[in-house]
């Protein structure tokens, strides 16, 4: 009977350290080891331009300040929030695609939603092309694009991209975005600031970072998260006005360790 | 009495999953387009435009298109697909099959809606092969929440042992499930070799046998299928001749799966 029990209690042991060792983001509350001096070397840049309105990133066809500024400067990956696109009308417009072919970049989309004759999409520039992309459905109205890409020459990145609205989307997406978040994963969403305590309750844990970052815009509602696991650490992360029509530039330095 | 429970989530259930399959199964019509654009514009200079132009006319929700460069010397660095997603208003994607200099050639898909998924997948290289080939599999979400797997690809100029390889693959990628599915492309085979019409019995023929090739076209090389072939119907289907911007003439037609 009691070697039954030792026999039983190792099993139970031996699963909770294997629970333990998976990568996936699991919810608790250990502190955060030391990190180490910030690498450049190892520190990729995203950007991520929107008005944090939830509102259109292009009000006209002026894409000139933000092609400007995607041309002028390096980043691995350039996010821009609802860049929506316009089909079915008589010209129909696709901002990200005129961006992209601007900008020497190679488009991808997430669809967050259609609403009439309106595609609402994060596009998301790289400056290469890959062999895959794909989209999973997290929440109704929400899904998790993954795209493989480099932080720099020698370090892969999947880079992920999520935006939430309301709070159930959270509550029904967490999950599946915690099983999909690997050690490559970068995960940069977005959502409004009132769900910022939502996001660190859902995603805060001992083996994955959650960084929310709201702007300094007074119009802004809308705040961006970075979710990876220890693997990474934003070290940086400034806000640019761009041109002069409510466009901000997030610039994140985020660093492989 | 104690089983009730069971029995409503058995009941839920099954309208749930009939719900899922109806919503998968239910009729879209949709307009697709083929076009192999001759090394990415070569006749036009490389430039988009007069695509752009002749495209509009026809207004497809989706083109598979053909020898595409990506940032390739011979057309000025350009990503043609972007280029011409942009001019109209389309969402683009690009799949490689080769390096090309300092880019790369290969197929692209350009949408109205945007893309949920897309993966490109080499296709098989048997003895005899000239080059490297490709597929580009997108699936696409329509408004009503449809999904349609689109692919695009462009068979070896070899021999027709080499294609049916080839064609052998393009099954195995995309013959699965009950999802709607076109499949466009320039095939560089004729429809009584083994390839088209040993190798793509399972799909239905959306094309007739028309000539496509060249600008005036002699020769039937470029083809639009669909899947499962049961539940896809042709609604029309055109050639487009002289458009003088390729040596290919794009296909275009209006099909309906039910």
């Amino acid at each position: 009977m009691r070697r039954k029990m030792m026999k039983l209690l190792n099993r139970i042991l031996l699963m909770a350290l294997s629970a333990a060792a998976l990568v996936s983001c699991d919810k608790g509350s250990d502190p955060e080891p030391e990190l180490p001096a910030w690498n450049k070397n190892r520190t990729a840049t995203i950007q991520f331009y929107s008005r944090f309105t939830n509102e259109p990133l292009f009000k006209n066809a002026d894409y000139v300040p933000v092609v400007s500024r995607i041309r002028s400067s390096v980043q691995q990956v350039a996010v821009l929030h609802r860049s929506d696109a316009v089909y079915g009308a008589s010209d129909p417009v696709n901002p990200m695609a005129a961006v992209a072919a601007v900008a020497g970049k190679v488009p991808f989309f997430l669809l967050n939603r259609i609403v009439g004759q309106r595609a609402e999409v994060s596009g998301i520039l790289i400056g290469h092309t890959v062999a895959k992309m794909e989209t999973v459905s997290v929440s109704d109205g929400s899904r998790l694009l993954s795209l493989p890409t480099r932080a720099n020459a020698s370090i892969s990145m999947t880079f992920a991209c999520v935006a939430f609205e309301n709070e159930s989307q959270v509550t029904s997406g967490a999950e599946i975005i915690r099983k999909n978040l690997t050690e490559a994963t970068v995960l940069v969403g977005v959502a409004p600031v009132a769900l910022k305590q939502k996001l660190s309750s859902e995603f805060a844990a001992p083996n994955c970072r959650l960084v929310t970052i709201e702007s300094t815009s007074s119009a802004g509602n809308q705040l961006v998260f970075v979710l990876t696991t220890l693997k990474w650490v934003v070290r940086e992360h400034t806000e640019t006005a761009v041109g002069a029509e409510g466009i901000s530039c997030l610039d994140i330095q985020i660093e492989a360790l | 009495m104690k089983y009730k429970p069971i029995r409503l989530l058995f009941l839920l259930a099954i309208w749930l999953l009939a719900g899922q399959s109806w919503a998968q199964s239910s009729p879209f019509r949709l307009k697709v387009m083929s076009f192999n654009v001759r090394m990415s514009g070569e006749l036009t200079l490389y430039s988009v435009e007069p695509f752009a132009n002749l495209i509009r006319q026809y207004n497809p929700d989706v083109i598979a298109l053909q020898e595409i460069d990506y940032k390739v010397a011979r057309s000025n660095n350009k990503d043609f697909a972007a280029e011409l997603g942009a001019a109209l208003g389309m969402f683009p994607v690009f799949g490689k099959a080769i390096n090309s200099g300092s880019g790369e050639y290969g197929v692209a898909v350009l949408s109205k809606y945007p893309f949920t998924a897309v993966r490109t997948e080499t296709l098989p290289k048997p003895e005899g092969t000239k080059e490297q080939r490709a597929v580009l599999i997108t699936e696409i979400r329509y408004p009503s929440g449809q999904l349609l797997r689109f692919a695009s690809t462009h068979l070896d100029h070899s021999t027709d042992a080499v294609r049916s390889a080839m064609v052998n693959a393009l099954n195995a990628y995309l013959l699965k499930g009950d999802m709607p599915t076109v499949l466009g492309g320039d095939f560089n085979a004729k429809p009584a070799e083994n390839a088209i019409a040993t190798g793509m019995q399972q799909w239905k023929r959306i094309c007739t046998d028309d000539p496509t090739f060249p600008n005036n076209p002699t020769s039937k090389i470029d083809y639009l299928f669909g899947y499962p072939k049961a539940s896809c119907k042709v609604i029309s289907y055109e050639v487009i001749r002289l458009t003088n911007i390729s040596d290919h003439c794009p296909i275009v037609a209006e099909i309906e799966f039910q």
